[in-house]
């Protein structure tokens, strides 16, 4: 039996030289709460682990240039500890919901990204609050927009020697909220059955701008322009009362176990962190 | 005078806690050595299919395998089972659903192990697999079992008849009638610890040791003795603690043992065999699934004259807990005998037809099948009571069986063996706030409440009843006691150890239980059907009374005094009443040693001899009941299916909690498996295919799916259960499923009779029925 190989590199630089090495015969390990299954019973068999854990640099959440920035390694708890993360209301509400404390621990949002299963939490939240990826790699970097980010069932546009190496959300001021709720079998340690998550800009009662993110409802998490058009200018609650029966055409459900109980909630969820995130900004506007 | 207790009803720390709370305790699997060779099983790759031929020979060439069998390889009879030997160590040209090893792999390592099982080249014929016994019972259905001696019967392994008084009459005549059809899902037990059995031949003897986790030593080595072809005292079968079992390791446990023994036999080297998570899933036994229709009349004033009802339950591949003679079927059986559930009715008609089908078989599961037939019945009794508009607890109040009431299977209910349900009833009434109307908001979450009762008859009688163990005295005055029951977490070794440290006035440190070694004590009976505690109590209070009554007469010499004015307490021996006297027990102990005196004693229970005919039905089983009320209230959010349950008020009737904390573990525990039960469990089933073989879509409840659980103990005692208990392991998980159902009529008005009541389920529901 082959043997794998591991590295645990302590820069940045020398994982991107261990990652241009191996290219696509080496595998990310982050917080490993996806990867180390498939490792261990050999669904996924690379020659080599590079395990990013040890790597400082990317531990970071900082904000500079109108984001905040989430380093690859940052973790889930970390991110719920930041009160730069805790402007985005969606993002800790999704964190929130993740696996359970322990799972919490070592999983990273990088991680989340990296799987791109249709049901991330994590995903969705970032993908309304319009954060940008930017992907490392020896010798350069590229930024990608968490929506472009998923390009078919768990496959990202990361490219065999690339990085996750931050998280960039784009601060915005008191008009604006996220919200994020999910569905799911049970209340705890659970994959959603329908995830929906919101930025909304809103004045006067009136939708100015809306990001709406669906999770579990097709073969990627979705952006839902088709909503997004139709409700911006109208008041909330013509909002409310729009998405409320709605189902949207981005939806791509092949189960016909899961469709029609699918199509019955995601209307509902997407109403009910529209209203969440309305009330944060009539709450106050802090 | 009478004294109070001293030991018993306390909640002393469990003996073996501190171990467990440490990581220390030794399960089965920190018994593995290096040095053993590690079994896999090639298992059917069609749950349904004939085996046209194997071709092992590549794999028998790999480096590193020790042994590969096929059925052709086996030392002894092939085939094994609680009751009826129908289920192949191997299957031999056939098989029955995805759980039947084709082959079996012994290697040096488990990368070898399995590298092996892909190198075997199996051809098969499918043929069509059943999921549904009302599917599989029907005339042009495919044989499941063509050689089996229920085979002129199809399918359908047994019918159980209960009939009582004129149930045709008691219709005609009845006011009302409520007929519903229920359907029950089949569920695993998910216990925390997968199966496993290390075999180590034993060369001194010849024999064989399984070091097995499971709850029936006894059971095994009965069982299995003949598939090694090995006379009984040869095979030595013993269980560490174990991970939970729920009544599943009365059976997985055979699995397990029958693969690693043939295997250690076949090598002469020590072989473990462990199962994974999924292969638990897919291969060890299930909860029977139900589908119920049931009638029941009724007067206008609210008294249930008779039951009608037709039980189909799944029987899966394999008889497992069932015989060929009809009573011996102990969920069968149960289905019929508690389909009045606890309600005095004067007329019954029940049929239970238990089907083979193509699904992993259907065995014991916390409650032997009472909890399917009490989920109908507290179903019905709510329906009736809306329809009769009166209050669902009064109206049970008027049915339930009092003293020298008749159950529909003939048995009387006697108070001396206590009857505790009316206080369970009224306590949860007052504790819950029964007469208060639940607060409703505005949104869409609607609240409702629901009330189910049970009774649970304590033991297993018509499979195996009684129990013996052993009890030695040593010189300090401390005392072995070795039962044959196991430790899985219910807390035998504690209850076991309080009642005889009572019975001999010694302190509870100062006994030791050894637990499920056929090596070491005699059968005290398979560790099911709540029976321990009542069972191999009376056991143990009998062996401890021998060794009281005999170190009492030594006595009674050197304290000039007759033996019943003598007393032991705390580890010295005294005249009552006159402490001045008081010796060291130890002393005396030495002194009985060096006069011949026997300081070790065999004890033995059996209850009254059990009946229950074949022809009707009727017959005195039991001997005593356990009670309980359980009442729910559950949030409905009216636009997303979701349930919450909200509270949980619980009380049962255990004749004498001999440790409180223990019995509150076991309410607690069994409310929660009955929330699973009623609101997310279930193993789904393709074509005898599991599509929901991993604890990510196999959804059993986390604590934050759970309200506080409240518990409320009841004693009526048992007059002769120790100290006046009854057993409690198993009935905490049968009322909580009903009464989630009967909450959601109450917040919906709608009525679901199929559990379980999952979002989608509900949703779809709340739709049809135009409520969104
Ligand atoms: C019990 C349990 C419960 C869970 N519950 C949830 C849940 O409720 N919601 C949910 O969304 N998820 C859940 N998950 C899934 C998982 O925890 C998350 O997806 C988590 O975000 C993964 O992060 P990680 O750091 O552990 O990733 P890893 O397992 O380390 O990696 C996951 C993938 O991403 C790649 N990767 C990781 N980091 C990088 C990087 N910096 N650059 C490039 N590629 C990278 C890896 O190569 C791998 O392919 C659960 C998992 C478990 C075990």
């Amino acid at each position: 039996m082959k043997e794998t190989l591991y590295f645990g590199p302590k820069t940045l630089a020398e994982a991107l030289a261990l990652l241009d090495k191996y290219r696509d015969k080496a595998v990310i390990v982050n917080g490993g709460t996806d990867i180390v299954e498939k490792l261990a019973h050999r669904a996924v068999d690379p020659e080599a682990i590079v395990y990013i854990q040890g790597i400082p640099e990317l531990k970071t959440i900082k904000e500079e240039a109108g984001f905040v920035s989430i380093g690859g390694t940052a973790t889930y708890k970390d991110v719920l500890a930041s009160p730069l993360c805790g402007k985005f209301a969606g993002l800790i509400q999704s964190v929130r919901e993740i696996g359970s404390a322990p799972i919490r621990v070592v999983g990273t949002p990088a991680g989340n990204i990296g799987t791109a299963v249709p049901a991330a939490d994590c995903n969705v939240a970032l993908m309304a609050l319009g954060a940008r990826i930017v992907l490392a790699k020896l010798g350069g970097e590229r930024v990608v927009e968490t929506k472009d980010m998923f390009v078919a069932y768990c496959k990202t546009q990361l490219e065999p020697g690339e990085l996750i190496k931050e998280i960039r959300i784009p601060v915005t001021d008191a008009g604006t909220a996220s919200a994020f709720a999910k569905l799911a079998k049970r209340k705890a340690q659970d994959i959603a059955q329908v995830s929906a998550s919101v930025r909304l800009t809103a004045e006067g009662g009136v939708c100015k701008d809306i990001a709406i993110a669906l999770g579990a409802v097709g073969p990627t998490a979705v952006r839902v322009p088709s909503l997004e058009k139709a409700l911006v200018g109208k008041s909330i609650d013509a909002c409310l009362a729009e998405v409320k029966k709605a189902v949207p055409p981005e939806l791509r459900l092949r189960n016909p176990r899961n469709k029609q109980y699918k199509e019955a909630v995601v209307g509902v969820l997407i109403g009910r962190v529209l209203k969440a995130a309305y009330e944060e900004l009539a709450g106050g506007g802090k | 005078m009478k004294k109070g207790l001293r030991i018993v009803g306390r909640s002393v720390a469990r003996a073996e806690a501190l171990a467990k709370a440490t990581g220390r305790a030794r399960y089965t699997s920190d018994f593995k050595r290096g040095d053993m060779l590690v079994a896999k099983a090639l298992w059917a790759k069609y749950p349904h299919a004939l085996i046209k031929s194997i071709d092992t020979s590549a794999a028998e060439q790999l480096a590193g395998v020790a042994a590969v069998m096929t059925a052709k390889d086996l030392p002894g009879r092939n085939g094994y089972g609680i009751m009826v030997p129908d289920k192949p160590v191997i299957a031999d040209g056939k098989t029955r659903y995805e759980g039947d090893p084709v082959a079996l792999v012994a290697a040096v390592t488990e990368e070898i192990a399995t590298k092996a099982l892909e190198l075997i080249k199996v051809e098969y014929e499918v043929l069509t697999a059943y999921d549904d016994p009302r599917e599989a019972m029907k005339d042009d259905a495919v044989l499941i079992h063509p050689n089996h001696p229920a085979a002129d019967k199809g399918n359908l392994l047994t019918v159980v008849k209960l009939d009582r008084g004129d149930v045709e009459k008691a219709f005609r005549e009845a006011d009302i009638v409520i007929e519903n059809y229920y359907e029950t899902p089949m569920v695993e037990h998910c216990y925390l610890e997968p199966d496993i059995c290390i075999a180590e031949p034993d060369d001194l003897t010849g024999g064989l040791h399984l070091i097995c986790a499971q709850q029936a030593v006894y059971a095994t080595k009965r069982c299995l003795a003949p598939v090694f072809n090995l006379p009984h005292h040869k095979v030595r079968v013993s269980s560490p603690i174990v991970g939970g079992g729920f009544g599943g390791k009365e059976d997985s446990s055979l699995d397990v043992a029958a693969v690693a023994g043939v295997l250690a036999l076949k090598t002469k080297k020590t072989v473990c065999f462990e199962l994974t998570r999924e292969e638990v899933f897919r291969t060890t036994g299930k909860r029977h699934a139900t589908y119920i229709k049931h009638r029941m009349a009724a007067t206008k004033e609210g008294k249930i004259t008779a039951v009608d009802v037709e039980t189909v339950l799944n029987k899966g591949a394999y008889t497992s807990m069932g015989g060929l003679r009809e009573p011996a079927h102990a969920v069968t059986m149960r289905t019929a005998a508690y389909a009045a559930g606890v309600y005095a009715v004067a007329s019954a008609k029940a049929r239970s037809y238990s089907v083979f089908t193509n699904t992993p078989y259907s065995c014991a599961f916390r409650g032997f099948g009472v909890p399917q037939a009490i989920f109908a019945v507290e179903c019905q009794i709510d329906e009736l009571a809306r329809r009769l508009n009166m209050d669902p607890i009064e109206l049970r109040r008027k049915n339930i069986l009092r003293d020298g009431d008749h159950t529909i299977y003939g048995q009387v209910m006697k108070e001396s063996r206590g009857l505790g349900l009316e206080e369970c009833m009224d306590k949860v009434r007052d504790s819950i706030g029964w007469d208060k109307p639940l607060a409703q908001s505005a949104g869409p979450v609607k609240r409702g409440r629901g009330f189910a009762v049970f009774m649970y008859g304590t033991g297993i009688p018509l499979l195996f009843e009684g129990a013996s163990c052993f009890a030695v005295l040593n010189n300090d005055a401390t005392l072995n006691v070795n039962i044959a029951s196991t430790e899985m977490g219910q807390g035998v070794m504690t209850v076991m150890a309080q009642m005889a440290a009572e019975a001999l006035g010694l302190n509870y440190e100062d006994v030791l239980v050894s637990f499920s070694d056929t090596g070491r004590a005699p059968d005290s009976g398979p560790t099911v059907g709540s029976r321990s505690t009542v069972m191999v109590g009376n056991a143990v209070l009998d062996a401890c009374r021998q060794l009281k009554d005999r170190l009492l007469a030594f006595a009674a010499k050197p304290f000039k005094a007759d033996p019943r004015d003598l007393a032991i307490e705390g580890g010295k021996i005294f005249v009552v009443g006159k402490p001045e006297t008081a010796e060291s027990l130890a002393a005396l102990i030495a002194k009985a040693y060096a006069s011949q005196v026997p300081l070790a004693a065999t004890g033995v229970w059996y209850p009254p001899q059990p009946s229950f005919r074949a022809e009707d039905g009727q017959g005195e089983p039991m001997h005593a009941y356990a009670f309980g009320a359980h009442a729910i209230e559950i949030s409905v959010d009216t636009e997303t299916g979701v349930i919450t349950v909200d509270r949980s008020v619980f009380a049962c009737d255990v004749g004498k909690a001999i440790n409180p904390a223990a019995v509150e573990g076991q309410m607690e525990g069994g409310a929660a498996q009955g929330i699973g039960w009623g609101v997310m469990e279930e193993q789904v089933m393709e074509n005898g295919v599991m599509q929901n073989a991993a604890f990510h879509n196999y959804m059993i409840p986390t604590i934050k799916d759970l309200p506080d659980l409240e518990s409320i103990i009841v004693e009526h005692p048992n007059e002769l259960g120790p100290f006046g208990s009854k057993g409690i392991g198993e009935p905490p998980i049968i009322p909580a499923a009903p009464a989630i159902r009967n909450a959601v009529w109450d917040a919906l008005g709608i009525k679901m009779n199929a559990i379980p009541l999952t979002a989608r389920t509900v949703l779809a529901e709340i739709q049809k029925n135009g409520k969104a």
